[in-house]
């Protein structure tokens, strides 16, 4: 199979890989393994446990190399079973991580959305970025997920409601919050 | 990918990505490629090849050859056991349990018809030479005879009445044993029915052989008491 221009798009370079092409998976696990090893560390808050859990997903696209077909884009079935990992490691580690992601009524407030305030003015950008980090960690793991497969996957709403198995609606609305409070805690004066 | 509808904010993006450049050790890295490597070698070999592609048409083509050959053989194997010389010895080892189930005799076996051939008995069915077998000794007797019995039966049964009603000794004895002493008794009966008798019987008091006449009428009326004499027979 020989590829039509100079950056072959995820999907393509997994059917090369299903079909023998070992470089081709290089250039897929290149692209994606940053991304996914920092919703992995954001998620459960331990580097051991991120990379144990990174191992296991890739080891499963390695796996489903035979079957894979191109029906959906290729970050998106990714971060889908980035999510059911994940999952499955706050069933068996973490039930206040599992209770945190499922209960997130109580935590959703309405939030200003006028974003527009820039904090450069009040800290400098590093700090700012540090500053993003920890109310990151601070947010309902539901509202952080929908956040970083924005992020990290390029994920779209739909794509967000498909990885984590809700519908578009909620994930929408997990994003708008999680965007909300962020930019509420950022532009607050420490 | 990112719509333009969907809820973003450059800022935070930007600021995301500049906090946010942790990467797998290199050591991961290491073990999910050996990994990948190790997976995408061998497949790719057996996917090129042709036996990879012929395997399942040769592996059905070769189930279905031997199931062929199996059931042939076992087919072969059938016949040639029915066929077999011993296979008539077989079945008449197999009959005599069921004719002990019915309480007949074995069956002598028939002087008259010629021996069948050996191939004949693969041609009957299992079912009918069991039946056959089976069948009580009444059935194997000659055709004349089979149509006898009723005949002295149906004579024999009335006289055995007779005598039960005479208050006879034979009354105490079984039914079966009634009958069998009955059927024994028409077997000293001439050969014809009642009306012949009484004819033959009108035809000596005719000729004027009254004893005879007289005699022949009382052994009639002993073997058919219940036979309506005509009025010039009836005693006066």
């Amino acid at each position: 199979m020989e590829r039509s221009d100079r950056t072959p798009s995820d999907e393509r370079l997994m059917l090369e890989w299903r079909d023998g092409d070992a470089v081709a998976f290089e250039q897929l696990y290149g692209r994606h393994k940053g991304g996914v090893l920092r919703y992995l560390l954001r998620q459960t808050g331990k580097r051991e446990w991120a990379e144990e859990l990174f191992q296991d997903v890739w080891l499963k696209v390695v796996n489903a190399r035979a079957g894979y077909e191109a029906r959906a884009r290729f970050a998106s079935w990714l971060y889908s079973i980035a999510h059911n990992r994940l999952m499955d490691h706050f069933r068996e580690h973490s039930r206040a991580s599992l209770v945190s992601y499922q209960d997130e009524a109580g935590v959703i407030e309405d939030q200003p959305t006028s974003a527009h305030e820039q904090p450069e003015r009040t800290l400098e950008r590093k700090q700012h970025a540090q500053v993003l980090l920890e109310v990151l960690g601070a947010l309902p793991a539901a509202q952080r997920e929908a956040f970083l497969l924005q992020q990290e996957g390029e994920l779209s709403v739909e794509e967000i409601a498909a990885a984590t198995g809700v519908n578009r609606e909620t994930a929408k609305s997990r994003l708008r919050y999680a965007l909300a409070k962020l930019r509420a805690e950022l532009v607050r004066p420490s | 990918m990112i719509e333009r509808d969907d809820p973003q904010d450059k800022t935070l993006a930007a600021l995301y990505r500049e906090a946010s450049r942790e990467a797998p050790s290199a050591g991961l890295d290491a073990r999910i490629l050996a990994a990948a490597r190790a997976t995408a070698s061998a497949p790719r070999r057996a996917t090129n090849s042709w036996v990879n592609r012929w395997k399942i048409p040769v592996a059905l083509a070769a189930t279905a050859l031997l199931t062929t050959t199996v059931t042939l053989l076992v087919l072969d194997e059938e016949a040639g056991r029915l066929d077999s010389p011993d296979s008539g010895a077989r079945i008449k080892r197999a009959a005599p349990p069921a004719a002990a189930e019915t309480g007949a005799q074995p069956v002598p076996a028939p002087a008259s018809p010629a021996p069948a051939p050996a191939s004949k008995p693969a041609e009957v069915p299992r079912k009918e030479i069991r039946k056959e077998s089976a069948a009580p000794v009444q059935d194997a007797s000659p055709r004349a005879d089979r149509e006898e019995a009723p005949r002295l039966l149906r004579e024999a049964v009335p006289a055995a009445k007779a005598e039960a009603a005479a208050g006879a000794p034979a009354a105490a004895a079984a039914p079966a044993a009634r009958l069998a002493d009955s059927a024994n008794s028409a077997e000293r009966v001439p050969a014809r029915t009642p009306d012949q008798w009484i004819a033959d019987i009108r035809r000596l008091k005719q000729e004027g052989k009254t004893a005879e006449a007289e005699a022949s009428l009382a052994e009639f009326r002993k073997l058919y008491p219940w036979y309506a004499l005509p009025d010039d027979l009836k005693p006066r």
